[in-house]
């Protein structure tokens, strides 16, 4: 067989993928908007951006971690302890800069990041169990620092609540920060030596060590890199949502993130996964939470039916990678027979 | 000769038990030294240290003359060191070309991996590996994985390169590629160590081999100046015999009894018998349907028609077949023959479970009589019961893959290259394990690839061509000549 002629093939079936999920997430769009067309409105669309703009900051950091075979359970709190942390500084000095505010709820996140990524190399807690533990600790930090008070629209900056509105671009910095992330985190998968041994260090850590590379330091880092993001994403929700309430700050977050990765075809054991996925993962997960209000499904139902549609999702696409692969082994050994 | 790489006086200890003893070693620049010793003799640890894995705790490696201390694998690529590994260390979510370069350190402005594309090509052209740059790793064969290996080796300063045990998995002619490129290499003065077992291959590449024992260098020597015999001797430090089994006393009674077993694309029509007390090897080329055959014996594949029993009750699957009393130690350990990350002690008693606990109680003082019974009757070299399976050597987790069967009340033994990977010594007590077991009346159907190993273990041989059964010899008058014939599908003259 011309192995040259696997090359488009192989690409194809890679650029397949992508676009298979990316059905799944119109096939989606299109049943909502035909049971009931507000669905189509500006109005829902862009409520709908704002949303995915908040998840896919988070989730590309999950994918990062998730592919450095870790994974990252905490993100929910540790995205509460930044907003609060954030809301609270916001409300005690109304005339902050925002980029200052930005810089807080970022280095927060970072700073949690890192408790977890000391927890995991340095105190060699396997990653699910260490950042299950911190998932309660820095929800109980959230009441701890705020007194269990909540921060209300009125207390915090405008010019906070301006990146959830649109701005004289035609969209909200909310988006913009978004796609910002999403490119950055393209560049550094696909384009940087860096990125690829993030891949190299999940794929086989033993290799890793074999050809010169150090897990630990990845492993460490990407911790920081999700506790930013997370910290980001902080920064991002108080935007959206103007009142910050302890108990209800990135609450259950962790789940849609990294249901959203996992759609978008990461690896749950490391090595693979990509951003174009994560994306359509993300769009999936951000449409069903909208669309299933829009539609009137009661709010009940909603959570079972949102994980209903996950599940399909997910086996419609491994039933579609398993042919894709049968069919290139087949054309693989078709030569030897 | 220049000397390229030297070790003085290295020792080695992992808390309590010593690897290494002051080894001296060294290699010539345009040299392939060959390192031998039985698993366990320290070649592994030894090469680690070499290329910056484990640091000694006595004693210096120098490059050229110049007195190194690895703190890492970085450090010891930068002083030219390259280890291929048995198991190609590579990753499999990467592509060819990724994998090659993973871990270029240089600061080349405007590097990416598109413009190493070329010289990429190049490497893996003058190694005669014909991969796609951008094919999954984890879609590529064993054989091209090594070479791979190489590549991402040739791309550095290369000064040494340490191969260790690379022809394990690899036929012949892909072995023959291999060495093509070793003696290119060895032209370029390279120094080369080469780790191996089969001491034909090693004779046939090496121009001087260093023999190591328990830690210990036992002597140096040329080629040119000796035997196969005198080798395997210093290896073990005793003779080896390569005796033949008694002959077989024909017995009515029937062990397995296979009419006309089938499995889609891989097999058809197989009937075959074997006696209690009999071992019957079957011999072919890889790919003729070998392994699949064992599998379907045992009921671990699925088979299209006929019929499988074991003294004389109809098996249907590997329950069934376990009940009976028969028992499959496969080819690829890490994978189907033992739970590498469960201890010593549980891999011996997992299949017994059954019949040493209590009410589904498991009873810890008849569980560790049974264990230590079979690590002394097997002879398997473990510091503890409580030791991962997967910390064994390759020749140790043979045996151990054998123990927990034996523990069972076994009639009927299907083994698939029992000494693939395992080192001279282990072999003969793995063949003399083999005949004691046949010697009490378990019949035994045994896969091989070794040549050698078909001839001398064997009372009959099977020959199997493109999943069909096409000859059987009596051991006693078999040649390799014959059975290559018959594997081939060469007419006798």
């Amino acid at each position: 067989m011309g192995i040259i002629g696997m090359r488009p093939l192989a690409r194809n079936l890679a650029r397949f993928r992508d676009l298979g999920i990316g059905g799944i997430v119109l096939a989606v769009a299109i049943a909502f908007g035909a049971v009931n067309p507000v669905f189509f409105r500006p109005e829902n669309l862009f409520a709908i951006l704002l949303s995915v703009g908040i998840i896919v900051v988070l989730a590309v950091g999950q994918m990062l971690v998730i592919i450095s075979r870790q994974i990252d359970l905490s993100i929910g709190s540790t995205l509460g302890v930044a907003a609060m942390v954030t809301a609270m500084v916001g409300r005690d000095l109304p005339d902050i800069p925002t980029i200052l505010l930005a810089a807080v709820s970022v280095g927060v996140g970072a700073l949690l990041g890192a408790v977890n990524g000391f927890l995991v190399v340095g105190a060699k807690i396997p990653p699910i169990i260490a950042t299950l533990g911190t998932l309660a600790i820095y929800r109980g930090l959230v009441f701890i620092v705020s007194n269990n008070t909540q921060v209300n629209p009125s207390e915090i900056p405008s010019g906070v609540t301006a990146l959830a509105r649109v701005s004289p671009i035609g969209v909200p910095p909310i988006v913009l920060i978004g796609v910002g992330v999403v490119l950055a985190a393209w560049y550094f998968t696909r384009k940087t030596m860096t990125g690829l041994r993030l891949y190299a260090v999940g794929s086989n850590p033993e290799a890793a060590i074999a050809r010169g590379l150090s897990p630990l330091k990845f492993q460490f880092w990407v911790f920081v890199v999700m506790g930013a993001l997370a910290g980001l994403g902080g920064l991002l929700y108080i935007a959206r949502y103007s009142t910050v309430n302890p108990a209800d700050v990135g609450a259950g977050f962790e789940l849609q993130v990294i249901s959203a990765v996992v759609i978008g075809g990461t690896n749950i054991f490391g090595g693979s996964g990509s951003v174009a996925g994560v994306l359509m993962g993300v769009f999936l997960v951000g449409i069903l939470a909208n669309g299933l209000t829009v539609i009137g499904v009661s709010g009940f139902w909603q959570s079972a039916a949102s994980g209903a549609i996950i599940i399909i999702a997910v086996v419609i696409d491994t039933l579609v990678r398993r042919q894709m692969s049968n069919g290139k082994k087949k054309e693989k050994s078709r030569p030897n027979e | 000769m220049t000397v390229s790489l030297r070790c003085e006086g290295v020792s080695k200890w992992f808390g309590e038990s010593g690897v290494l003893d002051s080894v001296d070693f060294s290699v010539e620049a345009g040299e392939i030294h060959a390192l031998l010793g039985e698993n366990g003799a320290g070649k592994s640890t030894l090469m680690k240290i070499c290329s910056g894995l484990y640091r000694p705790n006595r004693g210096f490696v120098s490059v050229e003359g110049e007195r190194q201390s690895f703190s890492s694998v970085m450090d010891a690529q930068a002083a030219g060191i390259a280890l291929i590994h048995q198991e190609p260390r590579l990753f499999p979510d990467l592509n060819v070309l990724e994998n090659i370069w993973i871990d270029f350190r240089g600061k080349v402005r405007g590097f990416n991996l598109r413009s190493v594309e070329k010289q990429t090509q190049d490497y893996l052209n003058e190694l005669g590996c014909g991969v796609d740059l951008r094919a999954r790793m984890a879609d590529i064969s064993v054989a091209d994985q090594q070479l791979i290996d190489v590549a991402s080796a040739l791309r550095k300063d290369l000064k040494i390169l340490i191969v260790d045990e690379p022809t394990a998995s690899l036929t012949p002619s892909e072995v023959d590629r291999l060495f093509g490129v070793l003696r290119r290499l060895k032209k370029q003065g390279v120094a080369i160590v080469f780790i191996g077992h089969r001491l034909s291959e090693i004779l046939e590449i090496s121009d001087t081999m260093t023999v190591l024992r328990d830690g210990r260098v036992v002597g140096s020597i040329r080629a040119a100046q000796t035997t196969e015999d005198e080798l395997a001797r210093m290896m073990v430090g005793r003779n080896i015999d390569v005796a033949d089994s008694e002959p077989y006393v024909s017995s009515d009674s029937k062990v397995l009894q296979v009419h006309n077993l089938s499995a889609t694309g891989k097999f058809k029509d197989v009937s075959l018998e074997v006696g209690s007390g009999e071992i019957v090897g079957v011999g072919g080329l890889v790919g003729s349907g070998r392994s699949e055959l064992l599998e379907a014996i045992f009921g671990v594949r699925k088979k299209y028609s006929g019929t499988v029993s074991i003294n004389g009750a109809r098996i249907s699957n590997a329950l069934g077949s376990i009940k009976a009393g028969s028992a499959l130690v496969p080819e690829d350990r890490g994978r189907n023959g033992l739970v590498l990350r469960a201890t010593v002690l549980e891999n011996i008693v997992l299949p017994s479970l059954r019949t040493l606990s209590r009410l589904g109680v498991r009873r810890r003082k008849r569980e560790l009589a049974l264990a230590r019974r079979m690590i002394s009757e097997l002879g398997v070299r473990t510091a503890s019961l409580e030791m991962e399976a997967g910390a064994l050597s390759g020749g140790n987790q043979q045996k151990l893959s054998l123990a927990k069967w034996l523990a069972h009340d076994l009639k009927l033994l299907l083994i698939d290259e029992p000494t693939r990977g395992v080192d001279i010594g282990s072999k003969s007590e793995i063949h003399t394990l083999i005949r004691q077991l046949a010697s009490r009346g378990v019949g035994v159907l045994v896969v091989s690839s070794d040549m050698r190993e078909l001839l001398s273990l064997p009372h009959r041989i099977l020959v199997m061509r493109e999943g069909e059964l096409v000859g059987s010899l009596p051991a006693a008058g078999a040649t390799e000549e014959s059975v290559i014939k018959l594997a081939s599908g060469v007419k006798a003259a």
